[in-house]
This record gives structure tokens, C-alpha cells and sequence, in this order.
């Protein structure tokens, strides 16, 4: 048992980033006091033993631990692998995280009676077939695990014509029934409705926000995205600061759910510990401006 | 909420509805995926952002497992084993770490065995460091050393540690690893190395990896270390390993495996 430490009462929302494999080293060196979290990918982590298993027990004497997977697919129809989901939370048993979290989508299927994973997080047709599917595989997984699971909106590259709930409605249904939480991706909202050609994004994005249970999201993620040439899609991929567009409707957002924790995620092209702490303290700045509180 | 921006905005083409509507419809997505073509039933410049995300990961983790076949054989050419192998074998567990066991094979398979025949050896030293890297560390049981007084070597076998990988060659496989492991990412090794190295291809060196102390670890093995420990791995008892290989030190090599992780156990 690793046993993550708990953060002091963040009385209105933790902060905290994405700890990347570049980062270590400083991370480790000495304690940020300007985070109140770091958050792991599940699966970086699930070697049995070597390095890993070593710097796990280092972050986590450390840093409260937030860990999310990436892998698990809570939306596939032919649910969420066995084995996968025994690693899983066999590292969750291990950490004992502040928060445990997984997207939206679907990863799973069969290649000639093999599991085969996407390695992607792709899209769902909002229905009643895989609703029923997510919300049994987030029954079964919080089951497991022992403890809510929050749910993450993922980006979409497209989306289907005769879906029968809007994305927001979809997931504000799955914890309407599972009781999970909801980890809201800011960023992701808006790189949807920019790739669908949406005018007003903020506008509607607020929209899109306006349809959730309040009480059940407990994190926001914020990240930044490389800009496509004129009329392509965005391509979530974290390799750039959170935009100006994505800071606005953060300051919007944390009036709407004023507890949730707050995630800055950077994953490619890497700026230097500092900037990313930066980052987290533009968040904290935000949110007391918000709220007149640190 | 149904008929937000989001919805009304969403596109499909009209052949998109028939394959969708299939309650299927995530094996459909799946398999246009991984076929790395374009479709006629899904927009594709969505498929191909997805089919792109899939190579650049796979890439991105053959990178990471295997920092030398990389060096050697340059980016571009990794990529076009990537394609293969996303081909030959699929990923099948969530774990990147898991996938690209048969680069092996791959390379194997390449056009490039002809002119580099010891890319698929350097290839296995890698992926064993890989596996050995994230085994669990398994201490040796002291206890069952007894076995030595209390039963007949007839009787008693060595259990290696499953971090061990035993990896003959017929090339200086740990020379041309360690040439280009022990190298700065990108860089290539000095050429007096190479050629040194180039010299003797023809020379024959065996290697076990294995973890020792939570770290991965390569050494060279001599012949009649790696055919008694090819015998161990069979499950060969003591006795009979020593009527195959009389003049074998038993003791000292015992002394040795304990001390660096390579048993496990005597059974």
C-alpha cells in the first residue's frame, strides 16, 4: 500500500497538474506549494515492480495522487476488459488516490476473438444501447474500485446524425443513474464545437455546462491545443498552454460548480516545470478573482 | 437538450447512417480504424485524425521500447514498421508498455534483414530489457537452499526469475546494444566504434537480461553458462544438467544467480 497523502480542505476547488514523465525529476526535488495535487495516467503505472513502481511511492510520499486512466473505454459495448480493470484497481487499492477518474468512450472490441484495444478514446452514439453499456461499466467498475469514479466529456473527430441525447444530457443521465462524477474538460467542450463549426463557442459551451447536476462534477480539466490551419479540425493534443478562450469560460465555469478541483494537463511539447506551475497559479488567481478567496 | 448546436451540426455522410445505425456500430468504427484506409461510410477526415493518433502512439511507445532499433534504423523506417505491426499485431490490453513484443518477427520479416540479419537479435535484447524493467521483484527464498542437504540433486530444480530472458546469437549482440544505448537520443555511435564492432559481425555473443535491484541489466553469458541455463529454464534437474555438462561449476555458478536475481527459488 503506497497511500496517498490528502490534501488540506481546498475550500473552494484544489489545483493541481499533470505530472508527465519529464517532470519527475524536479517534482521530486522539492515539494511545489503552488498545486494541491499532481494527476497520474493509470497506466504509466502498471508494471509490477522496477522504476515505476519506485517513483510511484516517491510522488505519492509527496503530492496527493489524482489517478486517471486513459484505457478504459466506460462506453464499449462489450464492456470494460477483465484484466485491465483488475490493473486498474490494483493500483488504485495501492495509491488510495484523491480522485480516480475515466473518459467517456469507447476503446474496446474484438479482433478474431481477441481483445483489441483502440488506443484512442473514441466516440459514442448517444443512445439508449450505449447508455445502458456505460452505465452498467461504470456500476461495474466502481464496484470494483470501492469508490465513485469520476467521467470525463472526451473530444470527438466526428459524431453521429441519429444520436438520441446531446452529449451533456447523455452524461448528466450516466450519473443521474451510476452516481459517478463528472470531470469536465473545458477545453475539450470547445474544441467539439469548434471542429463542428459552431458559432458563439463560449455561448453555447456555457450551455452545454448549464445541463449537468451541479453537485456531481467534481474536477474541470484545462489544456490548450496546437492551431489548425484555416478550416481544419482541432486536434486535442496538450501541447500548448490553456487558451485564452478555454481561461474565460474556466472563469465562468467555476461560479457554476465552485468546488470542483481544477486539473491544468499539458502532454506533448512539455514546457518547463516552472511554466506549468505558472499555469496553476493563473488558476488560483482566477478562481480567488472569482470567489475573493485563495 | 437534443437539438443543441451540437447535435444539429454533427455530420455524416448519407452512407454513414445504414453502417452506424448497426448496433455494432464500435467493432465498425474499430476495424475502419485499423484498416488504415479511407471509407466509404464514415467522414474521413475524422477517420483519418483517428487513424493518425493510432500510428503516432504505436510509434511513440516502439520509441520508448526499443531507444536502439530506433537509433539504428532511423525514424522514418520505425514508422513503416509500426504500420506492419499494427497489422500483425494488434493492441490488446490498454497498456502501450504491453504492445510490440513481434518487432522481433517484423524486422525479421523486413527488407532490411538482408543487409542488418542482427536487427531481430537487438531487437529481442530489447524487448526482454523492456519486460525486465516492469518485472515484479521476486527475492530469492533462502530457505529452500536446504533442499541441497535434505534431497538428491536428482530431485531439485532451479526456478529462474521471470525477469529473466536468455538470448543467443550468432552476432555481437550486447556490443552493438551497448554502442548505441549508452548514446545521447537521436545521436548515432562513434564510427571507430561501429567499425571495431562491424570487424567481428560474425562473432557469436550470448545475453542474459534480467532486473537486479529494480533496475534492468544486460551481460554477456559464455556458451556453457547459457546451455545450462537454457537446461535450468527446461526444468532439467541439477543431477542430470551435471551429467550433460560434467566440468560445469555448479557452486559458483549458484553463488552468482543468487547474488544477481536470476533464481527464484530451489524446488
Amino acid at each position: 500500500m503506497i497511500s496517498t497523502q490528502y490534501p488540506q480542505e481546498c475550500e473552494y476547488g484544489c489545483i493541481g497538474v499533470g505530472l508527465r514523465h519529464e517532470h519527475y525529476t524536479q517534482a521530486l526535488s522539492q515539494k511545489a506549494c503552488s498545486i494541491d495535487f499532481v494527476e497520474l495516467h493509470a497506466e504509466n503505472f502498471f508494471a509490477h515492480g522496477g522504476p515505476s513502481r519506485h517513483l510511484l511511492e516517491e510522488i505519492a510520499k509527496l503530492y496527493p495522487v489524482s489517478i486517471h486512466g486513459t484505457s478504459m473505454g466506460l462506453g464499449s459495448l462489450v464492456g470494460v476488459n477483465d484484466r485491465y480493470l483488475s490493473r486498474f484497481t490494483q493500483l488504485v487499492n495501492d495509491v488510495d488516490p484523491i480522485y480516480v477518474s475515466d473518459h467517456a468512450c469507447f476503446t474496446w472490441g474484438n479482433d478474431s476473438g481477441k481483445p483489441l484495444h483502440a488506443g484512442d478514446l473514441l466516440p459514442l452514439k448517444f443512445d439508449t444501447q450505449t447508455l445502458n453499456a456505460t452505465v452498467t461499466n461504470i456500476d461495474r467498475v466502481q464496484q470494483e474500485i470501492g469508490r465513485q469514479l469520476l467521467v470525463e466529456n472526451v473530444v470527438t473527430y466526428f459524431s453521429f446524425s441519429n444520436n438520441m441525447f446531446a452529449e451533456a444530457e447523455f452524461l448528466a443521465e450516466v450519473a443521474h443513474r451510476t452516481q459517478c462524477g463528472l470531470l469536465v474538460d473545458l477545453n475539450n467542450i470547445l474544441v467539439n464545437l469548434h471542429n463542428q463549426k459552431v458559432q458563439d463557442t463560449t455561448v453555447n459551451a456555457l450551455k452545454w455546462l448549464s445541463f449537468l447536476p451541479q453537485e456531481q462534477v467534481k474536477e474541470l480539466h484545462l489544456a490548450g491545443s496546437s492551431l489548425p490551419q484555416q478550416g481544419d479540425m482541432i486536434i486535442d493534443d496538450h501541447s500548448k498552454p490553456v487558451s485564452e478562450q478555454c481561461w474565460q469560460l474556466y472563469a465562468l465555469a467555476i461560479r457554476h460548480f465552485p468546488k470542483a478541483a481544477t486539473l491544468i494537463e499539458w502532454d506533448n511539447d512539455l514546457p518547463t516545470w516552472d511554466v506549468l506551475l505558472e499555469e496553476a497559479s493563473k488558476a488560483r488567481e482566477i478562481r480567488k478573482a472569482a470567489w475573493g478567496s485563495v | 437538450m437534443k437539438n443543441t448546436a451540437m447535435n444539429s451540426t454533427a455530420k455524416t455522410n448519407p452512407m454513414v447512417e445504414s453502417a452506424l445505425h448497426d448496433t455494432d456500430y464500435q467493432q465498425y468504427l474499430l476495424n475502419e480504424i485499423f484498416s488504415f484506409s479511407k471509407s466509404t461510410a464514415l467522414p474521413n477526415e475524422g477517420l483519418s485524425i483517428y487513424q493518425n493518433n493510432l500510428l503516432m502512439t504505436a510509434l511513440r511507445s516502439l520509441s520508448i521500447s526499443y531507444p536502439v532499433i530506433e537509433s539504428m534504423i532511423g525514424d522514418h523506417a520505425l514508422y513503416v514498421l509500426t504500420r506492419r505491426l499494427l497489422d500483425m499485431d494488434k493492441p490488446a490490453s490498454g497498456d502501450w508498455g504491453e504492445w510490440g513484443s513481434k518487432l522481433s518477427t517484423c524486422l525479421f520479416n523486413s527488407e532490411l534483414y538482408e543487409s542488418y540479419p542482427y536487427l531481430p537479435d537487438i531487437a529481442n535484447v530489447e524487448w526482454a530489457f523492456h519486460t525486465a524493467s516492469r518485472s515484479e521483484a521476486l527475492a530469492f527464498d533462502s530457505n529452500s537452499l536446504q533442499r541441497l542437504s535434505n534431497s538428491d540433486l536428482e530431485d531439485i530444480r532451479c526456478i529462474l526469475s521471470p525477469s529473466v530472458s536468455l538470448l543467443p546469437s550468432a552476432y555481437p549482440q550486447y556490443q552493438l546494444w551497448k554502442a548505441h544505448r549508452s548514446i545521447e537520443s537521436g545521436q548515432v555511435p562513434n564510427n571507430s566504434v561501429l567499425e571495431t564492432i562491424m570487424k567481428n559481425i560474425d562473432k557469436a555473443e550470448h545475453c542474459i537480461v534480467y532486473q537486479h535491484n529494480g533496475m534492468a541489466k544486460v551481460e554477456v553469458l559464455t556458451e556453457e553458462k547459457l546451455h545450462w541455463m537454457q537446461g535450468v529454464q527446461e526444468g532439467i534437474s541439477v543431477a542430470s544438467l551435471l551429467d550433460i555438462y560434467p566440468t560445469f561449476d555448479f557452486a559458483l555458478w549458484l553463488s552468482e544467480a543468487i547474488s544477481k536475481a536470476w533464481l527464484t527459488r530451489l524446488d
